[in-house]
């Protein structure tokens, strides 16, 4: 009964010190990390959020004070900010500090297995719930959208390597749940200690391609995915040295610990109860959006009223037919309303302008609203059986009237849905 | 070491870290931030950071999830006509994804088969929780469906195929696949026991 009550779980070895203090500065490290980022859940709190006035204070001031930084930069932790990487730097020293405090009165000295054991468990909850919440969204086509109209006319050579990449993977809704695919397994694998290695070399690899592409594509995600790979190499690494053993070094793989291993009835139960509650929180959390929205492939989902893309056909501005000429940089060549809001028109020169818009359908306008600030109206008028697009209006003290057909997006090479065996299916 | 003690603590920690989950959390969405801009071509010289990012996950939310956003911009009542549609009255402009801007007037739209309007599953109950601002007319009545697929409201023939689409039936499946997970969890710790 006494032994019951002491011991739950298997003792293991002792450990170096500097090995305990190492995994608690990751403990730390990580804790602060993901404890700090203002990441958008739906069910979870987003701590990190209510955090963001104290976190940008913080980076604002280790930026002006300690790395003098000139000239405007962003303090707020957003993705790739400059206040990211300062506030990392920050997390850093702290966990570095924090740690050998830690160890420093400490009393315990045969905790490390348990400690490493619980920091693997909570990790790997978490980078369950992040490879689900991304796997989700690219099995859905949330992530990867259909390309938006006005990047469909937008040459290539005018494209950053960022929005070209987000638009080629958009543009295949197959490649799309085969990499959602591939971040949802090893999400599953995670959670469950006899299958968590395997998910954590699973996520590992998952992890380096998207680094790999994060850089290599300059997506400013960059900071976080190397996070979120530190994760999966933390929990990866034992079954990764035990393969080595067995695939590299020919000898034989060493045997896991198997933790936490109970011994009586009830905390068995309690454990059994906790996990599985917390493996519910995780998925909810991932597959809450969808739901919600009831939408499971956003390549069907509505687009708002406009939505398109118009080639105009007629200018005319302050009374005078401007010709369609590629060296005039004020005739409108194609005009694009954007599923987020957005009046785009592109000119001649293949130049983009973008309004924020707003619809006032009870009086047939659109409000424009230009980045310096300016508001311009369009009456509008639809003609469905034509295709036809009608704008009246002034713009930068412009008077335009313009007639604009509607473009056929799907007919676009790119939008086709066909596949092809052979090359001379092509034909 | 783990004792009982400790994972009592564990276990308690959980049950309140869900309990603090199930609280609503004030959120926007969009993909990061510079793809997002340059999404509509915006110039990188009118690109500004702001302080909500949601790390390249998935765009749009805020208006895919609001229904507010998706029609007319501010409702202020619906009037249910049918199983199948309902009007929509409100005021201002939409402004899909962005805070609605209202100007004095008031706008309708009638619409057909709508997600939530014209969903059997959602009882009116459950939609004045999701809108509280949003007065609801003519739903209080009993719905009538016959078992031969005839919505007996409007009188005529309406193929159950036709009845709102495939939405909604994810509430069900997060169901399920949470069931899914927690009793075999449960019967395996059982069973080790």
């Amino acid at each position: 009964m006494i032994e019951e009550d002491r011991t739950d779980i298997q003792r293991a070895p002792h450990e170096s010190a500097a090995r305990s203090t190492g995994l608690r500065f990751a403990i730390l490290f990580a804790f602060l990390f993901v404890i700090t980022l203002p990441f958008p859940y739906h069910l979870l709190p987003n701590i990190g959020g209510y955090l963001g006035p104290i976190t940008e204070i913080e980076a604002r001031w280790a930026g002006d004070h300690l790395l003098h930084l000139h000239g405007p930069y962003t303090a707020a932790v957003v993705s790739d900010s400059t206040g990211m990487y300062i506030h990392v730097v920050v997390l850093l020293i702290i966990s570095a500090a924090g740690a050998l405090l830690w160890s420093a009165i400490s009393r315990r000295k045969n905790h490390a297995s348990a400690l490493r054991y619980l920091f693997h468990a909570a990790i790997s909850y978490y980078l369950s719930l992040q490879l689900l919440k991304y796997g989700f969204d690219k099995l859905f086509k949330y992530q990867f959208y259909l390309p938006e109209p006005n990047t469909l006319f937008t040459p290539v050579g005018h494209l950053s390597r960022d929005i070209l990449y987000w638009s080629s993977m958009g543009s295949s809704h197959a490649y799309n749940v085969l990499a959602g695919m591939l971040e949802i397994i090893p999400a599953l694998l995670l959670p469950f200690r006899r299958t968590r290695v395997l998910g954590a070399i699973g996520a590992t690899m998952v992890m380096v391609h998207i680094v790999m592409l994060n850089f290599g594509f300059d997506i400013s995600v960059k900071l976080y995915s190397c996070f979120l790979l530190f994760l999966s190499l933390v929990v990866a690494l034992p079954g990764i040295s035990r393969l080595l053993d067995l695939l590299a070094f020919n000898r034989d793989a060493a045997i896991m610990p198997a933790y936490p291993a109970f011994s009586n009835r009830r905390n068995i139960l309690l454990y059994s109860f906790a996990k599985a509650l917390a493996i519910v929180l995780v998925v909810a959390e991932a597959l809450f959006v969808y739901v919600r929205a009831g939408e499971f492939n956003d390549d069907h989902a509505p687009r708002p009223f406009l939505h398109g893309a118009y080639a105009v056909e007629t200018f005319i501005r302050n009374g005078d037919t401007l010709p369609a000429l590629t060296t005039d940089s004020n005739r409108f060549r194609r005009i694009f309303i954007h599923r987020r809001g957005y009046f785009i028109a592109q000119l001649m020169n293949d130049e983009m302008r973008d309004y924020r818009l707003d619809y006032d359908l009870h009086h047939d306008m659109l409000i424009l609203h230009g980045n310096d600030g300016s508001t311009s109206t369009f009456d509008y008028s639809v003609f469905d059986r034509d295709s036809l697009l009608i704008l009246r209006g002034i713009i930068g003290g412009d008077s335009l009237a313009i007639r604009a057909r509607r473009i056929d997006l799907n007919a676009l090479p790119l939008l086709q849905r066909s596949f092809h065996w052979t090359i001379d299916d092509y034909r | 070491m783990i004792t009982r003690r400790n994972l009592r603590a564990m276990t308690t920690s959980i049950l309140f870290a869900i309990a603090i989950c199930s609280a609503p959390s004030p959120r926007a969405f969009s993909q990061t931030q510079l793809i997002a801009h340059r999404s509509h071509g915006g110039a990188i010289e009118s690109f500004k950071a702001g302080r909500e990012d949601d790390f390249g996950t998935s765009p749009e939310m805020e208006y895919r999830m609001s229904k507010k956003g998706l029609s007319i911009g501010i409702i202020d009542s619906v009037i249910r006509l049918s199983d199948t549609s309902a009007i929509e009255i409100g005021r201002g402009t939409m402004s899909p994804g962005s805070e609605a801007r209202g100007i004095p007037g008031t706008v309708r739209d009638t619409v057909y088969r709508d997600h939530y309007w014209n969903n059997p599953r959602i009882p009116v109950d459950s939609l004045r929780k999701l809108f509280p601002e949003i007065t609801f007319i003519g739903f209080e009545r009993p719905r009538k469906h016959a078992d031969n697929g005839v919505d007996s409201d409007r009188g005529s023939a309406v193929a159950r195929d036709d009845m709102p689409a495939r939405r909604g039936d994810g509430g069900l499946m997060l169901m399920a696949l949470c069931g899914a997970i927690v009793l075999p969890a449960l019967a395996y710790g059982l069973r080790r026991s």
